[in-house]
Formats: structure tokens, C-alpha cells, sequence
């Protein structure tokens, strides 16, 4: 493939390409997203491989291993186009049926459809599903619809375009001012509004400046951003392009979980194939604007997500955070101003510039606009990845989205933000999805894992649970977090164990106090979150148990 | 060896500056007679002895280690140094039974500065005793492969096994009874293979194993392949060492040194690195805590 080395030749090349994709040509989307693949997707894509090739079908039916549908919880999924049919729990055994019947014979297979649990009713349009229905999807739109290996796909779709006309049509300022004008928030947790940061990072003092990509999401049950990135490296990448642009750096990185062999790999070839057609490295289309990338690979430690620690590990270095008296974004990597977003805001960014930031604010919240990328997981029907408008209330997720809670259970509380996050109860969960709101309840919407508990969930062991997460991934450099934490668990086990005192939940107050305001960061800072929410909405829940040991006096002594 | 050519033995001894450097100084003035096997290095009190220094000693080839302080009660500092030898020789000797050396190789004796002729006896005794049991390990049935092994694991967990002498194994009253009583009963026993024994038991094999010679199978070319590819610079560390552990499973030693080589990084750097991140392992097998 030759360079693309202006913006018409990126219009040539897509119109080339959509030109030769016929719509009505049958196409097959097996999903190789991390849980379909754990469920044996690879077998199924193999199998199709082998039966278009029995069946003579090469050229006439397209197959495409693209990134996760989102619907982890019926995988492996299959989706036939252009009559969109989905199919849920397919085996490699189902494939012959599916070819000839659905590829061929347009028919539907009734065994392979989504049934309502309640109703019975079988549902084959993809669109129709509940669980795809109630979503917005901006970001996974087209990951039904992409091979992450092939750049093709995603420039067929609109790749790209927002990139060519930030380079060509806007200055970097007016790239910051659209972003800005979007309330584009930091989707890794902090919700701190990215165009601001951008503008730190760009009026920091400095010719040299860094754009990092955040992808190490240590967090516990969340996976969107690697079902995001691992399916659709392309858009990330574009939309850290275009922040560098109006940063004016020149050196991105990108720092990624060494453990996910699949996303690595895609983002490595997204880096090559981006190399090969300009889209990255010199004179990016013909701009004269210069931008490399290099992914970084972190070691498996929860606290390297942190934006210091992260940086020190970039450089090099252990990754131990340090005080934040000066923002990363005015000293970063080797003390140079340096951006870091995550995966998910970066891929924002590419939506606001093609389409506008009047469009963008159209959808959300007042203080939260456009769609998050939630993971369901826990007490839920369908675990998965969905994505959301910000202000649909926590009740459309989890029974909408998520069909409710398995087994005629009752739900009890939704988790989120994972081991630093909060919960909040039942009586609340009609509760609009916003940094704010979720914020003032004590559950900050972290980077959108949400672990849904029913009634059988222990609030403390939940809580114990946490602790003993963070406990072991303290990187111990401050006092405050390693020893807090340690404090605050061995109470905590005393309490479960049927050892509680009665002084014990003040300690526990004061302890999580401490370890917060002296921590350094966000680990050490939010360890006592998920303590402390328990104790607002579950108190009664430690009580229980303290009174349950005061009582027989056998176990006083 | 020619028949008849007597084995003698070569003695390590620790005397404290104020007694027994001074009986010993006495009893060579005083012309008293022994063998001239022990090799003596004077200190300020026999409680600085470490059980390092008496492991290194028997690492090193030598066939008994003797320690000398002041008469108990007679030290001349207030912190009664010499019951902390005391303490330790027990220790040590009992870690000496456990893997298999003859603990009489160590010897704790009181000597004071007027006692001339008391060093020259116990030194009359103990040299013999040490040539009838010959060379380290020959009595006790070890090759110089395993002793020296053992020895090297009990080497490694010295810090540990002082951590425990701190925390279990202190005996509350300053006597001779009281310490005798302690290091004699069942209560030190249990103590002792609770917290080291079993820890020795499990620790031969990891450091044999972290002395894997060699690189692992992972030869210089691929090595050098792997450096130049992440530029060769000392920002790549992270990665060269990932890249390194993804292809080879672990990291051995002679590898880092090469890493700290080429990219011109302090070995201490990189074991930095190495011991803070769980999943980096420094030997085969499981990863290190």
C-alpha cells in the first residue's frame, strides 16, 4: 500500500473501498473478543473458514474475526449481515447449518436466536435485542463491523475522516476549542474535563511534549477499554493523533497490559499498518505535522495505571507515583509536559471532530455529555460491555441492559469504579449515570465497571475483598496507604471473624480518613472508598455482626 | 596424602577485646603450650559475632569456629554481650544439626584476662577433638557439593532466621540456668522447625536454583537481538527485561549483567526493578513474592 500523502487520497481510497463493498453481500461476524475467544470463537471462525471454502464461497461471503460485541455473556456470538441476524452460544458445530441455511438460505435458525427469559420470545434482528436496543452506541457501533488487523475496515466506515479534517481544515486551537466546547471528561475515573488538560499540557513551558494513552485498566471487573481497544484500535489511535495535533507533540505512547497477547497485538499492527499508509510518523497525509507513537508494555501492577506511576515506568523506572504538587500534564516523562488520557476519551475525540461538539453535547447529562462504555459483571444476567448515553438511570442499566438479576433475586447494591470505587443500594438505583451524581453518593463512576450484588452479597466480605486487593498492590512507598490499609483490613477480618469491639467502626472511620487525606495517590487516597460507602448505605450490616458476638458470652474471652 | 601426615585442622576464632583476647595474649606470654591452629580475630565483645560470620567461616572450607567472651555476668558492657553470643551459638549449632554438620565444630567458651592457662587447655581439647573429626563433612557423611549448598541456603536466610531470634527466641532472664533450660527444651524445638526448619527444608532447591549457571538457554546474539530492538537505550529497560521474561520465562543473572552492560544501567537499577514487579522472575518456575 502506497503513503496516503494528502486528504484526498485518504477520499480515494475510501470511496475505492466502499465502492467495491456490495451491501447486500453476505457477510459473517464472528466476535474474537476476550470472552467469546475463551469460549472457543477461535474454533468457530475456523470453521467457517473451512465450510466457505467446501462451499466454494470465497469472494462471495466476507468473514471477519472482529473485536467484542459487547454481549460477553452469550457468547460466542455470531452476526450474519446484511440481514443483521445475531446468534448467541454458537458451537463450531453450528456452522454448516448457518452457512447454508441463514448465508445461503436467508432463513433464520430458531435454536440460535436470543430468547427473552421472561417471555420466550425470540428475537433475531441484533437491533432488536434488548440488551443492544437500550444502549447509544457511538463507540462500538461499528465494532460489529471491523476486523481490528484491517485498517480497510475502519477507513470504509469513516476512518480517519476526523483526522484529515482536523489537519487540514482546523488549526490545533480550534481542534482544543472543540474539544473543550464537547465537556469532553476523562473517562478513566477522575472525570477531569480532557480539553483543559490538553491546554495545561500545550501552555506548559517546553518545545518537547507527550501524549500518552492510558490502557493498563488494572481496575478490577472492568474490561470495556480492552474490548474497545483490542476491537478497534484505529479509533483510539486517530483520536490521539488529532489530541497531539493540538497538544503539538510529536511522541505518543502507549502503555498497555503486557498479559493480553490479542490486544497487543492489535495495537502493534493498528501502529504499522497507520506507519504504512502516513497516517503516522512523518508529514502525517501531507500535512508536515510529525507524530510517532511507541507502546509500552506495563508489568502487571495495579498502581502503574496511575498517571505518575505510569510516567516512571515509561521512563524506565519502578512505577511509584510521586506528589502532585505540578500536574503530569505540566511535568511528565523526563519532566516534560506530557497528556495522559484514556483509552476510551481518546476515542471520543475523533467522534467530536467529525461530527462536532454541537452534536456531541446532545446527548448526556448536564455535566456529563455523550455516551460511557459500562462493564456489567457480577449478579447480572448479561454480563458484557455496553455502551450508554451519560443520564440513563442505574435501574435501565442493570434491568434494561443487563435483564435483571439471575434467579429471581433481589438486587442489593451496584459496585462501581472496582477496588477504589463505591456502591450504591437498591432504593437509589434510579439514580442518573453522571460523574457528579454517582460522585455525591460516595460511588464515582471510576472507569465504569459496575458489579452488580444481590441480596446474597456480604457487604463486608465485598469490602474485606477490596482491601485485600489493594493491600497487595500498595506499592508501600507512603506510610499512610501501606499501613492504612493493612490497619483497616485487620479490623475489618476481626469484624468478620466475629471479633469486632464496639469502638471498632469510629477506628475504622478515622483510619480511612488518615489514609486519605495523607496518601499520594489515588490508590492510597480512594483505598478507604468502597469502606466507607458500605458503612453510609450498610452500617446495620458491620452492627449485625458485633452484636451477633457480643451476645453468647463464651466468645468474649 | 603421605600415611601418617596428621590432619590438621584450620580454626576461626572470635575473642572479645577485654577477657579472652587477653587470656590468649597471656597465655602466649606465659609460654603455655597448643596447637597453632586457630586463627584469631579480636573484637570488642562476643556479641558481635553473627551467625553470618560463623556460616561464612564453614563456607569457606574451615573446619571449627571458636568463640570466646568474658565469664557470663563479667561483661564489661551493660548490654551483657555475652549472653547474646551465647544465644546465638545455640542457635547456629542447632542449625549446624539440622543440615547435617556436627555442631561440636562450634565452640562458645569463657575465658578472662587472668585465665592464661584456661585458653590454653580448652584450646588443648578442642584442636584434637576437630582433627579426630576430620575435615568439614567427611565425619558427617557430606560431600563438599552438598555442605557447601546447605550452607549457602543458610546463608541466604540469616537476616530471616535473626528476625525470628528477635521475635521467638528470646529468652527473658539473663542466667546461665535460664538460658540453658530455654535452648534445651522442647519449647525451642518446636520453635526452631516451626519457624526455620521448615523454611530450610523448602530452601535448598530455590537456591539452587536461583545459582542456575549460565543464561538460561537464552544465548547472546538473541539477547543482543532483543536489546538493539528496543533502541538499546536505558528507557527501554522495562521492556528489554519483559521481552526477555516473555521469551526465556525468567531472568538469570548473567543476563541482567549483560542488560546492565549494554544499556549502561546500574545492576542495582535493574534489581530495583526486577524485585519491585511481582511478575519478573529471577529463577524458573513460580514467581517470586
Amino acid at each position: 500500500m502506497p503513503r496516503l500523502n494528502s486528504a484526498a487520497e485518504l477520499e480515494k481510497l475510501r470511496k475505492g473501498l466502499v465502492s467495491k463493498r456490495d451491501p447486500d453481500k453476505p457477510s459473517i461476524a464472528v466476535c474474537a473478543g476476550m470472552d467469546c475467544l475463551g469460549h472457543e470463537s477461535g474454533s468457530i471462525i475456523a470453521a467457517f473458514e473451512k465450510e466457505i471454502k467446501r462451499k466454494n464461497l470465497k469472494g462471495k461471503v466476507d468473514l471477519r474475526a472482529t473485536g467484542c460485541h459487547g454481549y460477553c455473556g452469550k457468547g460466542p456470538l455470531v452476526v450474519i449481515y446484511p440481514e443483521e441476524i445475531c446468534y448467541v452460544r454458537v458451537t463450531p458445530e453450528d456452522v454448516p447449518e448457518i452457512v447454508s441455511k441463514t448465508v445461503l438460505g436467508k432463513k433464520t435458525i430458531d435454536r440460535l436466536v436470543h430468547e427473552e427469559p421472561d417471555s420466550g420470545q425470540k428475537i433475531a434482528s441484533m437491533s432488536e435485542i434488548p440488551f443492544y436496543k437500550n444502549q447509544m452506541r457511538h463507540l462500538m457501533d461499528s465494532s460489529t463491523r471491523i476486523d481490528p488487523q484491517s485498517i480497510d475496515d475502519y477507513v470504509a466506515v469513516g476512518g480517519y475522516s476526523a483526522l484529515s479534517k482536523a489537519l487540514f481544515k482546523m488549526s490545533p486551537e480550534e481542534v482544543m476549542e472543540e474539544v473543550k466546547k464537547a465537556e469532553l471528561r476523562g473517562r478513566g475515573g477522575g472525570g477531569f474535563p480532557a480539553g483543559w488538560k490538553w491546554k495545561t499540557a500545550r501552555d506548559a513551558p517546553g518545545e518537547e511534549k507527550y501524549v500518552i494513552v492510558n490502557a493498563h485498566e488494572g481496575e478490577l471487573g472492568a474490561f470495556m477499554d480492552r474490548a474497545l481497544f483490542t476491537g478497534n484500535p484505529h479509533c483510539v489511535l486517530e483520536g490521539l493523533i488529532i489530541g497531539a495535533y493540538a497538544i503539538r507533540s510529536h511522541q505518543g505512547f502507549i502503555y498497555t497490559r503486557h498479559d493480553a497477547p490479542r490486544l497487543r497485538n492489535n495495537i502493534e499492527r493498528a501502529v504499522a499498518v497507520a506507519e504504512e499508509y502516513g497516517l503516522l510518523g512523518e508529514n502525517i497525509l501531507g500535512s508536515g505535522f510529525d507524530f510517532h507513537v511507541e507502546v509500552h508494555l506495563d508489568i502487571g501492577i495495579f498502581v502503574s495505571g496511575e498517571s505518575s506511576a505510569l510516567m516512571k515506568s515509561i521512563e524506565g523506572n519502578i512505577p511509584e507515583p510521586r506528589p502532585k504538587y505540578i500536574r503530569t500534564s505540566v511535568s511528565g516523562i523526563w519532566g516534560k509536559p506530557s497528556d495522559l488520557n484514556n483509552v476510551e476519551t481518546w476515542a471520543n475525540v475523533a467522534l467530536i471532530i467529525d461530527k462536532g461538539a454541537e452534536w456531541y453535547t446532545g446527548t448526556g447529562t448536564e455535566g456529563s455529555k455523550g455516551t460511557k462504555l459500562v462493564s456489567l459483571s457480577g449478579s447480572i444476567v448479561n454480563t458484557g460491555v455496553a455502551e450508554v448515553p451519560f443520564g440513563t438511570t442505574i435501574r435501565e442499566i442493570v434491568y434494561g441492559i443487563g435483564g435483571g438479576i439471575p434467579d429471581g433475586k433481589k438486587l442489593k447494591a451496584v459496585h462501581f469504579g472496582g477496588p477504589m470505587g463505591g456502591c450504591i443500594p437498591e432504593r437509589l438505583i434510579d439514580t442518573p449515570l453522571d460523574f457528579d451524581e454517582l460522585a455525591k453518593l460516595g460511588a464515582p463512576i471510576g472507569a465504569g465497571s459496575m458489579l452488580v450484588l444481590d441480596e446474597d452479597a456480604d457487604m463486608v466480605d465485598v469490602t474485606i475483598y477490596f482491601l485485600q486487593y489493594l493491600s497487595d498492590e500498595s506499592c508501600g512507598k507512603c506510610v499512610p496507604c501501606r499501613e492504612g490499609i493493612r490497619q483497616m483490613l485487620r479490623i475489618l477480618n476481626n469484624i468478620r471473624d466475629g471479633r469486632g469491639k464496639a469502638s471498632d467502626i469510629a477506628l475504622l472511620e478515622e483510619i480511612a480518613e488518615v489514609t486519605g487525606a495523607a496518601s499520594l495517590c489515588a490508590l492510597g487516597k480512594t483505598a478507604a472508598d468502597p469502606l466507607l460507602s458500605t458503612l453510609r448505605y450498610f452500617r446495620d450490616e458491620y452492627e449485625s455482626k458485633m452484636r451477633i458476638v457480643e451476645s453468647p458470652a463464651e466468645k468474649r474471652d | 596424602m603421605a600415611a601418617g601426615h596428621r590432619f590438621e585442622p584450620r580454626i576461626l576464632g572470635f575473642l572479645c577485646n577485654w577477657c579472652c583476647y587477653a587470656g590468649a595474649d597471656l597465655a602466649g606470654v606465659s609460654r603455655f603450650q597448643y596447637p597453632p591452629n586457630i586463627r584469631v580475630i579480636r573484637l570488642m565483645c562476643s556479641g558481635r559475632v553473627d551467625p553470618a560470620h560463623i556460616f561464612r567461616a564453614f563456607a569457606a572450607g574451615l573446619d571449627g569456629v571458636f568463640i570466646g567472651g568474658c565469664h557470663l555476668n563479667d561483661c564489661h558492657y551493660v548490654t551483657h554481650g555475652n549472653y547474646d553470643a551465647l544465644a546465638m551459638v545455640y542457635i547456629s549449632q542447632k542449625l549446624m544439626a539440622h543440615i547435617g554438620l556436627n555442631p561440636e565444630r562450634l565452640q562458645i567458651e569463657w575465658v578472662s584476662a587472668g585465665e592464661g592457662i584456661r585458653f590454653a587447655n580448652i584450646m588443648n581439647e578442642f584442636i584434637p577433638r576437630l582433627q579426630k573429626l576430620g575435615p568439614l563433612g567427611k565425619t558427617e557423611g557430606l560431600e563438599e557439593q552438598e555442605w557447601k549448598s546447605k550452607l549457602e541456603a543458610v546463608l541466604k536466610l540469616i537476616p530471616y532466621i535473626k528476625l525470628v531470634q528477635s521475635e521467638r527466641l528470646r529468652v527473658p532472664v539473663r542466667t546461665e540456668e535460664a538460658y540453658q533450660e530455654f535452648f534445651n527444651g522442647e519449647e525451642f524445638d518446636r520453635l526452631f522447625h516451626e519457624s526455620i526448619g521448615d523454611k530450610l527444608a523448602a530452601y535448598p532447591h530455590a537456591a539452587a536454583r536461583t545459582h542456575a549457571p549460565g543464561t538460561g538457554g537464552l544465548d547472546y546474539d538473541k539477547l543482543d537481538r532483543i536489546i538493539s530492538r528496543h533502541n538499546g537505550e536505558a528507557r527501554s529497560l522495562i521492556q528489554v527485561l519483559l521481552a526477555i521474561q516473555l521469551e526465556n520465562d525468567w531472568l538469570p543473572q548473567e543476563v541482567l549483567e549483560r542488560i546492565s552492560e549494554k544499556l549502561e544501567v546500574p545492576l542495582s537499577r535493574i534489581m530495583h526493578i526486577v524485585t519491585f514487579h511481582k511478575s519478573f522472575r529471577l529463577a524458573p518456575g513460580e514467581s517470586h513474592e
